[in-house]
């Protein structure tokens, strides 16, 4: 039930952009229906409630293993924290959903507009009711991501996609603390004993799985593992001093900013660390940072929020001081905290939700949000002034609201610690806060009218419903507090307690002298509050010229400088080190290939032993030095022919020093690779200009220093590295023991290509095809422009041979004949001797080859008649083909299965020869495709 | 004899890598070649020497003989050198396709003076 709750609203996500082109208008109830089905799902999952526990019990957990080898799983848990933190989201996004879809009126954008929202609440439903750090990791980043496409949704402004980009890097990088934190956590959780399994795991961290909780606060790790996540947490609730994101995520869509940056996401931090609480609390420098941290945090946002007159600014940034007095409230650890913690937290999402959704309105109404220019609006929009002004008494403080609870509780909390300085800044933030609800909730109703840019209107129904459910809720609730302190209040306060609490909320305590001592500074808040108001109302623009001077020198700036310090200096980095010669970058590449090896040798490693067996022969010598000889001469070739020739040379040594040495496969192959390579460089090369450009002797020098030191170093490991593994080896022995027996193979080597190790080959073969595909693409499309100005004049005529001899043209025909059946000989017979699919696919591609350097491409051609394509492309369908039978069979892909008979000629047949004739095409087609197509371009251009 | 290859598998490496050190880029593909070379022999060199043992099964028997050549870095090696034939071919008509464009077989990006002498 958990899982269909959580994934409701990403299925919904999916479907809506789809169904924007078909519903219009009732798109915006459609796309609430998601949240609600989720809500309802939610609370289908509850089980009875326990009055004694003050929880809801048994536990609703789910847990599917994700990485179970390293402890990570998708675990979920419904408890008092987790519930009420959910049904806020599928609350308020319901209603936001509801009032986006009108908002957005017709805008063709409004499917992925609702989209993005409805991921976001299944995000952040996942987050709050996470089980594991991990799992909650995922969805913490996922509502970082949703953030940024719904801050960034006007991306034509450049404004709108600076502030998504300030909030994705303030939280992203959080988040990257978050992560290392969770780590730490898990790590000090499984060395205090907890088996790896339930080490990510919340409910076992604070003392609710199956093994007992551990003591993380006496762990080593506690102290770094704590600070990261105490970053993690401030980013994304947007904490001192890391605040600035907020405001300037207003940028976004009103709706956006009622449901992410007041209700919900931006409550995430306060969430995560109520949720670690039991865990992680009660030090003293929990204590120190989370207070102070709140504290700083409720001040800056209190003092910032008075100089501002757009109305959805002076709601984030009081937004931004209640998050601060929530983390504080998080600190002292005691039960009148716990309890102010849950009532301010639930009343202070309904009333800033319904804010939000209000200005909104008024913007909408009247084309301002600027308070200094609105005023006397209760007459034209008398239902969103309804909604308003109760939204903003609750804010405010006022009796009979669900806000005044919880400023009572916050009071009781502070003056509990009996600590006159908490007192008095609570008192004062909260003065701020009071005159701030009145400046955005009351102001623009009452007064004398102003002109607007638009004559002001009543917004449509769905976007009166939103802030009216919530202000009604918010006096319903003041007025009832028992709908909420005994269903979801307690719970809540419980879980995050680790203890059971009771919350009992009332608006009238007695005659007792705490009570009126609190209901006294209730009182001065509200008329100081006032009096500020008033004191406020023609004054905002000047002091607004001050906080924002005062803003520049802030956190803020310290971002901007580090974003542009960081955008500049990156390509210079790159400049200095990747250089766009690519010669310079091999430099460096080689220098630090010869520094790294080079200091394991001075560190002391030592030569190998055996290093002469088995002695040498003198031919072997011979070959050896050919191959070096070759080499060289390719490096001093005067023209590009005699390099390539040379290469051609130590291409061929190679391959008689791995038939010498017991590899008749490898060496087949070397032989036909370099025969074809050969050929192919000639057609590519042979008429490129000769290089003319020289280094200079300081750079030829030093680059001969450096190659020569990477020679001696590969030779150095080599020599170290030998006898260093015991022949035969483990895998060796495996295949030598299974390959008979199991996959009725007497050549080992192709045994392992086709049978044991099929699916590398299948990679392989891919890589061949698009490797022929990229050189097919290269010479083809081309603009023609781009071919040279001198070539293009020629006349094209049919492609003639480049070599016309008569002998060779005569015998060419039964030499491709007969390298074709020799071909399919080498094919058929490779499973159990020397050959197989790559020999055989390139025999016959030689044999092609040779035919065309006789008779022209366009001869060539005409023997093969179809497409080359087509073979590769079959040949890749063969092969794939033979390994989904054993799939199709219920046995693993590419298991090579075998006909109970042997058939005449041919032997004993399984699929693993199917295999291989699709690898013959496979390199049929892929390398024919090349040559003849390099061929017909050099006939074109040479005539 | 593991010493002579070892040594020629360093020497293969070393003028392939002073070759793709070149301002030439038709002599870059070809030291990519030589490298390719370096590193079949290296692997070669490290998966042990056995002389005229091949990998295979003889008739009558269900095993390779026991002093056989080791076949996981030959199977290894086998498709390494198909693969690094379509690698070099691809570069080496990329090179082509560059050097036909630029009207010259050089690395380096062109500079002010490169641009006067074409001008």
């Amino acid at each position: 039930m958990l899982w269909f709750a959580v994934a409701i609203p990403f299925v919904a996500a999916l479907l809506l952009p789809w169904a924007a082109a078909r519903w219009g208008g009732a798109l915006g109830w459609a796309a609430a229906a998601a949240p609600l089905a989720a809500g309802l799902a939610l609370v289908a999952a509850l089980p009875p409630y326990d009055p004694d526990a003050e929880r809801w019990l048994p536990d609703v957990r789910a847990v599917v293993p994700w990485v179970p080898d390293v402890g990570i799983h998708f675990a979920l848990r419904l408890d008092g924290l987790s519930a009420t933190f959910a049904l806020l989201i599928v609350l308020v996004g319901t209603l936001v959903a509801v009032y986006a879809g009108a908002y957005l009126g017709d805008d063709p954008r409004r499917g992925r507009f609702l989209a993005y929202l409805a991921g976001f609440t299944g995000a952040m439903l996942g987050l709050v009711l996470s089980d594991d750090l991990f799992t909650l990791f995922v969805f913490w980043e996922l509502t970082s991501v949703t953030s940024f496409l719904l801050i960034g949704f006007d991306h034509r402004k450049s404004e709108a996609r600076a502030a998504a980009l300030q909030a994705l890097l303030v939280t992203g990088a959080g988040g990257l603390a978050l992560l290392a934190g969770f780590v730490l956590l898990q790590t000090a959780a499984a060395s205090a004993g907890v088996p790896p399994e339930y080490a990510g795991r919340v409910s076992t961290l604070i003392g609710l799985g199956p093994v007992p909780a551990p003591d993380l606060r006496a762990q080593a790790l506690y102290i770094p593992a704590l600070l990261l996540v105490l970053i993690g947490a401030f980013t994304k609730s947007a904490h001192f001093p890391f605040h600035f994101w907020l405001p300037g995520a207003m940028a976004a869509p009103t709706p956006v900013s009622a449901l992410l940056h007041s209700a919900t996401m931006v409550k995430a931090g306060v969430f995560l660390l109520a949720r670690l609480a039991p865990a992680l609390g009660g030090t003293d420098l929990w204590h120190f940072v989370v207070t102070g941290g709140g504290a700083l945090t409720m001040l800056t946002g209190a003092v910032l929020a008075v100089g501002q007159h757009d109305l959805k600014r002076i709601l984030a940034y009081t937004t931004v001081s209640v998050l601060g007095i929530l983390t504080m409230l998080l600190g002292p650890g005691t039960d009148a905290a716990f309890k102010a913690l849950t009532t301010f937290l639930v009343a202070h999402a309904l009333y800033k939700a319904a804010l939000f959704l209000v200005a909104g309105n008024i913007d909408h109404a009247t084309g301002t949000r600027d308070v200094t220019r609105l005023g006397g609006l209760m007459r034209l929009l008398p239902l969103s002034a309804a909604a308003g002004l109760l939204a903003a008494l609750s804010q405010a403080g006022a009796p009979p609201l669900f806000g005044f609870l919880g400023k009572e509780l916050l009071y009781v909390a502070k003056t509990d610690l009996e600590s006159e300085l908490l007192v008095g800044v609570a008192v004062a933030a909260n003065i701020l806060l009071t005159a701030m609800a009145l400046q955005a909730g009351v102001r623009p109703f009452v007064g004398q009218r102003h002109e607007t840019p638009h004559p002001p209107h009543e917004a449509p129904p769905a976007m009166w419903l939103g802030p009216l459910v919530l202000g009604v809720l918010g006096l319903l609730i003041g007025l009832l507090p028992k709908w909420f302190d005994a269903t979801l209040g307690s719970a809540m306060a419980t879980a995050v307690a680790g203890r059971p609490l009771v919350l009992k909320l009332a608006l009238w305590h007695g005659l007792n002298p705490e009570a009126l001592a609190i209901l006294g500074l209730s009182a001065v808040t509200l008329l100081a509050g006032y009096g500020v108001y008033r004191w406020l109302r023609p004054r905002v623009r000047t002091v607004g010229g001050v906080a924002r001077r005062l803003s520049r020198v802030g956190p803020e700036a310290l971002y901007s400088r580090l974003l542009d310090g960081g955008l500049r200096a990156a390509p210079r980095l790159t400049e200095r080190v990747f250089a766009h010669r690519p010669r310079h970058d091999l430099l460096l590449f080689f220098t630090a290939l010869v520094a790294l090896l080079g200091l394991a040798f001075l560190q002391g490693l030592t030569w190998g032993g055996a290093l002469f067996e088995p002695a040498p022969a003198l031919h072997e010598l011979g070959l050896a030095g050919l191959a070096l000889a070759g080499a060289c001469l390719t490096a001093a070739a005067p023209s590009h022919l005699v390099a390539i020739a040379a290469l051609g040379l130590t291409g061929t040594s190679v391959a008689l020093l791995f038939a010498l040495y017991s590899a008749p496969d490898l060496a087949l192959t070397l032989f036909l690779t370099e025969t074809l390579t050969v050929v192919l460089f000639v057609f590519v090369f042979r008429r490129l200009p000769e290089h003319r450009a020289r280094r200079s002797r300081l750079e030829r020098g030093r680059d001969a220093l450096v190659a020569g030191l990477g020679g001696a170093t590969l030779a150095g490991v080599l020599l170290a590295a030998a006898g260093v593994t015991p022949q035969p080896t483990e895998l060796w022995r495996y295949f030598a023991e299974k390959s008979l027996p199991e996959a009725l193979g007497r050549n080992v080597v192709n045994v392992i290509l086709v049978d044991f190790r099929a699916l590398d080959t299948l990679g392989e073969i891919t890589v061949l095809v698009i490797a022929g595909l990229g050189v097919l693409g290269l010479v083809h499309v081309r603009p023609p422009a781009a071919n040279g100005a001198g070539l293009a004049s020629k006349p094209a005529t049919a492609a003639r041979g480049p070599l016309p001899s008569i002998i060779l043209t005569t015998a060419a025909r039964p030499i491709l004949l007969l390298l074709t059946m020799f071909s399919i000989f080498m094919l058929l017979r490779g499973h159990n001797a020397p050959g197989g699919g790559f020999i055989g696919g390139l025999l016959v591609a030689a044999g092609f080859v040779l035919y065309m350097l006789a008779a022209g491409p366009a001869a060539a051609r005409h023997v093969i008649r179809t497409s080359l394509g087509r073979f590769a492309g079959l040949g890749l369908a063969v092969a794939l083909g033979s390994g989904l039978v054993a799939w199709l069979l219920g046995r693993p892909i590419l298991t090579g299965l075998w006909l109970p008979v042997p058939l005449p000629g041919l032997g004993k047949v399984g699929t693993v020869l199917l295999f291989d004739v699709g690898v013959y095409l496979v390199v049929l087609g892929a390398v024919l495709a090349v040559l003849l197509t390099l061929a017909e371009q050099w006939s074109e251009e040479h005539d | 004899m593991i010493a002579i290859l070892a040594i020629t598998a360093g020497g293969l490496f070393a003028v392939g890598a002073y070759l793709l050190l070149t301002r030439s880029a038709v002599r870059l593909v070809l030291g990519l070649a030589l490298l390719s070379h370096a590193a079949l022999l290296s692997i070669f060199v490290a998966g042990g020497l056995v002389r005229a043992k091949p990998p295979l099964i003889p008739d009558g028997a269900i095993a390779p003989p026991p002093d056989a050549a080791d076949a996981v870095p030959q199977a290894l090696m086998l498709t390494a050198i198909v693969i690094s034939f379509a690698i070099t071919a691809f570069a080496a008509v990329l090179v082509q396709q560059l050097v036909r464009d630029a009207g010259r077989d050089e690395s380096d990006p062109p500079t002010a003076r490169d641009a006067e002498d074409r001008a």
